[in-house]
């Protein structure tokens, strides 16, 4: 630490923070208006929707069949196209997903080439295989009367020509026919595919983004007609849907909707179990793992129709097995009865019977206090052959025990949170209908950030992946890598970039930025201006402003706009005290400091050598044997004629206790954060400063921080509680503190003692399961 | 003109929790003990992932006996240095992610570098690399993207 001394001015101790050079041309807390589209009649200034927002709606009759020996698709449909826009449209645009895996699509055309010296065993096989012709054949298009429209199929878009312009606020009937070949999983995967089983010969279908959905119109991209190439996801618009499922009459139906025809479909004993599910207080088996068991070993007599409404929904998926054990339970959130099930094959088991239709409750809970209440009566979700993927009420969900039965930590684990992730699915980008095919972050990050906080209430010191600032260190340190405000399909790392990044930054909004209070208010507020409609970016970013009351243009700038990453560098600190003038006090802490001096090697050889003086005593006179440090009458005089001349308030700040000390802090990351900073005094107490990121508005790149304290300073840590992502922590010490790199903290451990995995693996068996 | 057979795109991305697609090494010369100590940070799924369809069986990284070795060698292979003969300390799991400890005598900090992990499974895998000196960081990380080969590391 220097050491200084302050002079006695009253302009110094007015001004606590300053910078120290001229301010960089790149403003930092530069505000977001000129990169922001202009608010108008549709989407406020306020992030709110405008007074004339408007959105499409599409309503759906389907038929649909599901072919369980050539795994085939057939449907049909019924759109009802309602026209809310103010404009007159000329041709409607439906999105043909399943065109993603013709044979010549746009996905494979564009694909970079992997790793040509060295070919992993499946990427190899899916190069030299045929390649999986799964893509539409659409029929006939028809209007009300039958008479065949021109439609135009622009790879994953199909263009539907009107027989006449579709003025605002008419409606507009139309019918179609298609099928597909729906793709093995093993070999082609994807949201939607078909697991087969080989010990007992029979299928469990994920079946999605499986009809040809009517594109989004809207206020800032017209038609929403951007090619899928298999990231993207998707917007579409809200509608009812009455859809007939078709299928082998062994087989049980989960699906976005509610039941129509339970007594058709379900034997008298299952009917009647899914009634008493409604008011379990656990969940209930509709269909047991013995029931499951059987069916896998006989076949279908015929066929059955499973009949489904699902009310103002923006997608329909559904699943079908023979296989599917299925448990249920109803919940009440706030209000709402909500059916929670859960779909899954013996192979699932004992993991899925366990936590499924939990964490589906569990999740209904959480993101319902956060944003609003979950509105639709069911929530489902399924094991099969998708990872993880969502759609109105349901969802697709991977985890599964080992044949055996057992499961590691991992596993359950993996399994809670993708079920909290793609239920809460439904909240984001279900309900509020954000444009995935534009902006991945803003349905996944919103929802990453949630499940964190939902995991977080699920058991103490949950394992999450996502959420904590720490976890997202290292991709903010890769050089180059996409802002978040990148689009879907371009995004290098879409994970840690549109989930984990984003996830992060709100995190650190809630509990650094703004407060618990502050943000959750803004967050339930942007939650409930555009549940069931479709905000952009920057309806979020005004909204959160909005309704917290703060200037957060910086934040977005920095972790939304920019690819910069947070490392604050605690770089120096400095004493000052104040000159009392009083000789009484000065002159003995000037004795002091010499004394503290350090002895030179010089003096220190010389001191023992005999002196002239020694020998000739007469040689010393006053100024031996004078104290440079006794205070002079003369001194004491003209300091006792300037306290005269002070003010009763100037003379209250001649504090000799009083310390200041200088914090010199240097930005080298370049995102501006909050400082926040760990004193420790020299007596043994703490104090904590949280400093906010405004000290950065005039110079973003250094500043320096003055701490007035009446005790001394003995250490201080930047970032105590890991809360800003810094990504340096080597340089958040005073004085610095040596770290440890994780490579010797391995080594230590392993030359020490084992940790209770190690000594798992020792002797080859596992670690006892939380099942067994 | 010969023509070609474009591959057909068999993996999809999802929206499911575990995207990823990142990895990471702090490459550290330690200059008193002559070694090049490197610590690779996968992402568990995808590793896991990996091993089960390049050895065809299941298996958890967490509790499989093997899986350290099977680990250990994937790493070996799509990670060098100028220093060839890495070897393979173990690994660390935390739910989430793997942690590779490797090894190698070094003489002079890496010049070269190569980190191609999950570059042939995800198009828009990152890998970086992170050089360090006795702990310090010596500038900024090392990007590999999927079509990076062997980098310079150093100006």
């Amino acid at each position: 630490m220097r050491r200084a001394v302050l002079l006695a001015s009253l302009a110094i101790l007015a001004s606590l923070a300053f910078g120290q050079s001229r301010k960089s041309p790149l403003d930092k807390f530069r505000q977001l208006e000129e990169i922001l589209p202009t608010p108008n009649e549709y989407r406020t200034a306020s992030g709110a929707p405008g007074h004339k927002y408007w959105q499409q709606r599409a309503d759906y009759q389907i038929a649909v069949e599901l072919d369980d020996v050539n795994q085939r698709i057939l449907g049909s449909a019924t759109i009802d196209y309602h026209n809310n826009s103010p404009d007159t449209l000329q041709y409607l645009w439906l999105q043909l997903d399943q065109n993603i895996w013709q044979k010549h699509s746009d996905t494979p055309l564009t694909e970079t080439a992997p790793d040509l010296k060295r070919f992993p065993l499946p990427i190899a096989r899916r190069l030299m295989d045929d390649p999986f012709d799964g893509g539409y054949t659409i029929g006939a298009v028809r209007d009300a009367n039958g008479r065949e429209l021109h439609k135009q199929i622009n790879r994953t878009m199909m263009r539907v020509d009107l027989p006449s312009p579709l003025p605002s606020g008419q409606s507009f009937r139309f019918s179609l026919s298609w099928d597909y070949k729906i793709n093995n999983s093993k070999r082609t995967s994807g949201r939607t595919g078909a697991e087969f089983f080989k010990k007992d010969g029979n299928w469990i279908y994920e079946i999605a983004q499986w009809f040809p959905r009517m594109a989004a119109y809207n206020d800032v991209t017209g038609w929403q007609h951007k090619q899928f190439l298999g990231t993207g996801e998707f917007t579409l618009e809200f509608g009812d849907y009455q859809v007939k499922i078709t299928v082998p009459n062994d087989h049980i139906v989960a699906s976005t909707g509610v039941l129509q025809n339970p007594q058709e479909v379900l034997s008298p004993a299952q009917h009647q179990r899914l009634e008493q599910a409604r008011t379990a207080t656990k969940p209930i088996l509709i269909v047991t793992p013995a029931e499951a068991k059987a069916a896998e070993k006989a076949k279908p007599s015929g066929k059955k129709t499973w009949i489904f409404h699902a009310k103002n929904v923006r997608d329909f998926a559904f699943a079908s097995s023979r296989k599917f054990i299925w448990d249920a339970q109803g919940h009440n959130v706030g209000g709402n009865p909500v059916m929670a099930m859960s779909f899954y094959p013996n192979e699932g088991n004992p993991l899925w019977e366990r936590y499924s239709t939990q964490a589906i409750i569990h999740t209904l809970n959480i993101y319902s206090r956060y944003t609003f209440q979950y509105p639709y009566p069911i929530a489902i979700s399924v094991n099969g052959p998708v990872g993880g993927m969502e759609y109105p009420m349901i969802c697709f969900n991977g985890p599964r025990p080992l044949e055996d039965g057992t499961y590691s930590q991992r596993t359950k684990y993996a399994l809670i949170g993708v079920v909290i992730h793609e239920v809460g699915h439904n909240y984001f980008p279900m309900i509020v209908n954000s444009d995935e095919r534009q902006w991945t972050w803003l349905d996944e990050g919103i929802n990453s950030f949630l499940q964190f906080l939902a995991e977080q209430e699920w058991e103490p010191n949950y394992p999450s992946r996502r959420g904590e600032p720490s976890t997202i260190v290292e991709y903010m340190l890769s050089p180059g890598h996409d802002p978040i405000m990148t689009n879907s399909e371009s995004v290098v790392a879409l994970g840690p970039n549109a989930y984990g990044k984003p996830a992060t930054a709100l995190n650190i909004l809630r509990e650094t930025i703004l407060g618990r209070e502050l943000f959750d208010f803004a967050f339930k507020e942007y939650s409930r201006r555009w549940m069931f409609k479709r905000p952009m970016p920057a309806d979020f970013f005004r909204s959160m402003e909005d309704a917290s009351g703060t200037d957060l243009d910086w934040f977005w700038r920095g972790w939304f706009y920019t690819n910069e990453h947070v490392d604050i560098s605690l770089d120096m600190l400095t004493q000052y005290n104040i000159d009392t003038r009083n000789p009484e006090i000065e002159k003995p802490l000037s004795k002091k400091a010499k004394e503290e001096e350090p002895v030179t090697l010089s003096a220190q050889r010389n001191k023992p050598l005999r002196k002239r003086t020694d020998d000739h005593p007469e040689l010393l006179d006053f100024y031996n044997k004078w104290d440079e440090f006794a205070p002079l009458p003369s001194e004491k005089k003209a300091f006792e004629t300037y306290l005269k001349e002070l003010e009763e308030d100037e003379r209250k700040l001649l504090d000799p206790t009083m310390n200041f000390y200088a914090l010199d802090l240097k930005n080298i990351g370049g995102v501006v954060m909050p400082v926040i900073l760990d004193v420790e005094f020299n007596d043994g107490t703490r104090e904590e400063l949280r400093i906010p990121a405004e000290i950065w508005r005039r110079q973003s790149n250094s500043v320096t921080k003055l701490i007035p304290t009446r005790k001394e300073i003995r250490s201080i840590t930047l970032d105590p509680h890991l809360e800003t992502a810094d990504a340096d922590r080597s340089n958040n010490h005073w004085p610095r503190k040596p770290v440890k790199s994780k490579f010797q903290l391995f080594k230590d451990e392993r030359d020490g003692k084992r940790n209770p995995m190690n000594e798992g693996k020792s002797d080859g068996t596992p670690p006892p399961s939380s099942n067994n | 003109m010969g023509r070609l057979l474009l591959p057909a795109i068999t993996s999809i991305g999802l929206a499911m929790a575990h995207q990823f697609h990142f990895g990471h090494i702090d490459a550290n010369w330690n200059s008193a003990a002559k070694t090049l100590e490197l610590s690779v940070r996968l992402h568990a799924d995808d590793l896991e992932q990996l091993l089960r369809q390049r050895h065809g069986r299941p298996l958890e990284i967490d509790r499989d006996p093997l899986a350290e070795k099977l680990a250990c060698s994937y790493a070996l292979e799509t990670v060098g240095f100028d220093q060839a003969r890495l070897r393979c300390l173990g690994m660390e799991v935390t739910t989430h992610q793997v942690t590779l400890y490797l090894e190698a005598p070094a003489a002079e900090p890496p010049q070269r570098g190569r980190f191609r992990s999950f570059s042939a499974e995800f198009p828009d895998q990152i890998n970086t690399v992170q050089l360090l000196t006795d702990d310090r960081r010596t500038g900024p990380a090392i990007a590999f993207l999927q079509a990076d080969q062997w980098k310079r590391l150093r100006p």
